[in-house]
């Protein structure tokens, strides 16, 4: 059975280091063979995790401990304290290495992803390609995506840029929107396109934006027949160009 | 004898009304459709719809085809030039990884973005966003999993687009192993 003694001779009652840190006491553990020497260098041993403490009794340590007390009547409070402080920390550390280790949870199986399988649709993708250039070669009386396609407008040169510049002129010349009582009938988009192409119609099938416009037109008015211009050329009823910068309209039938 | 005479004018005449309808139709009619108008059975607008088939193949630039779960008139091949000239369509081809994405959808419908993924191993958003905007492809409801994923199947307008009167008229491809041993 391991024995246990105190060091002799007496402890050092200055249990400060320099550096302000309580050091344990120098109390010799004899727990032999497992361990022979002191407090302090078991405590370091089972910090660095350079000794195995389930091996070590530790009941020799804590009577040592306790003969210290006896011996030094609490004449250095910290050098004990200090002791307690080392003593703690192994009684916890063999207690946690006393405690039976979980078994580690199995390994997660992760699904290997699966190759991709798309190549096996190769030969239907060219069947439906075959099917769908033959498909192509016939014309329905409507209902196609073919029928719902709309045919590409010829706007020349023409930019969003030079419909912008030519909607703001307009609008720097229009008159502030004058209030109009509330229910005043507005006129319909159809109604506004209708008179556009009479008034292109009356100008010889040609004109610019300006001559859409009746005298004095608010700025409202110049919206209405920006967007019914822009619905006229969408349709097909009127073509659209630049020349000099300004904007020409012409009916489609004149073109 | 002149029961069989009686029997031939009405389907002859059954076969014009037929003819009637399918010119004024504006999308493939189903059979059933076709009997209701015609007021007469599926078996008589069938026989019918022979001898208009018949009929058009020997003197017509159209012909009756079974298309999109339904029959409508159309245009022949040998004169799609002529056709093509006067109306000048504006072909619009779909990619080959939009026909991939819409041979996987029409071959493993109902299925979901991420089964297509899986099949094809790359992102399939685009492609199938494209189909949806096409009408080829649609949403149909939501798959019983967690998240609830949309599940896309091939429209009518696929059927029509790729002259198919049903999907039993694709071809066959080779078998391959269900999504779900997959996943």
């Amino acid at each position: 059975m391991a024995t246990r003694t105190m060091s002799k001779p007496k402890p050092q009652p200055e249990s400060i280091s320099p550096a302000g840190i309580a050091v344990p006491p120098p109390i010799h553990i004899d727990a032999a063979p497992q361990f022979c020497g002191s407090l302090a260098t078991l405590f370091h041993l089972a910090r660095d995790g350079r000794v195995d403490l389930t091996g070590i009794p530790l009941t020799p340590v804590c009577q040592a401990y306790i003969e210290y007390l006896g011996e030094i009547r609490l004449e250095d409070v910290d050098a004990a304290g200090a002791a307690l402080l080392a003593l703690a920390y192994l009684v916890e550390r063999k207690a946690w290495a006393l405690l039976p280790i979980a078994d580690p949870p199995p390994p997660q199986e992760i699904p290997e992803l699966p190759e991709p399988t798309a190549h096996e649709f190769a030969q239907a993708i060219d069947d439906l390609e075959i099917r769908h250039a033959e498909r192509n070669k016939m014309f329905f009386r409507a209902g196609g995506v073919d029928d719902i396609v709309e045919p590409p407008l010829d706007l020349s040169n023409l930019t969003t840029r030079h419909l912008a510049k030519a909607l703001e002129r307009l609008l720097e010349k229009a008159a502030p929107m004058d209030v109009k009582p509330l229910g005043r009938p507005r006129p319909s988009l159809a109604e506004v396109m209708s008179a556009c192409l009479s008034r292109l119609r009356s100008r010889g099938g040609e004109g610019g934006f300006e001559h859409l416009l009746e005298e004095g037109y608010t700025r409202l008015d110049v919206v209405f027949v920006f967007l019914a211009v822009l619905e006229l050329v969408r349709v097909g009823q009127i073509g659209i160009k630049i020349q000099e910068e300004e904007v020409c309209l012409r009916l489609k039938a004149n073109e | 004898m002149l029961a069989l005479e009686g029997e031939r004018v009405i389907l002859e005449d059954l076969a014009m009304a037929v003819e009637c309808l399918l010119f004024v139709a504006e999308s493939p009619v189903p059979l059933r459709d076709l009997a209701l108008a015609a007021e007469a059975t599926d078996s008589e607008v069938e026989q019918a719809l022979e001898l208009l088939a018949s009929r058009l193949k020997q003197g017509s630039g159209l012909q009756l085809v079974r298309i999109a779960g339904g029959y409508q008139l159309c245009t022949r091949q040998e004169h799609a030039d002529s056709v093509a000239r006067f109306l000048n369509p504006q072909k619009k081809r779909l990619g080959r990884s939009a026909l991939e994405v819409l041979a996987i959808v029409a071959y493993r419908q109902p299925i979901t973005a991420a089964e297509i993924q899986i099949i094809r191993g790359v992102q399939s958003e685009y492609a199938l966003r494209t189909l949806i905007e096409k009408d080829l492809v649609e949403d149909s409801e939501r798959k019983q999993a967690p998240g609830r994923p949309i599940l896309y199947r091939t429209t009518q307008q696929f059927l029509h687009q790729f002259n198919l009167a049903d999907l039993s008229e694709l071809p066959p491809i080779q078998e391959q192993p269900m999504l779900e041993e997959l996943t």
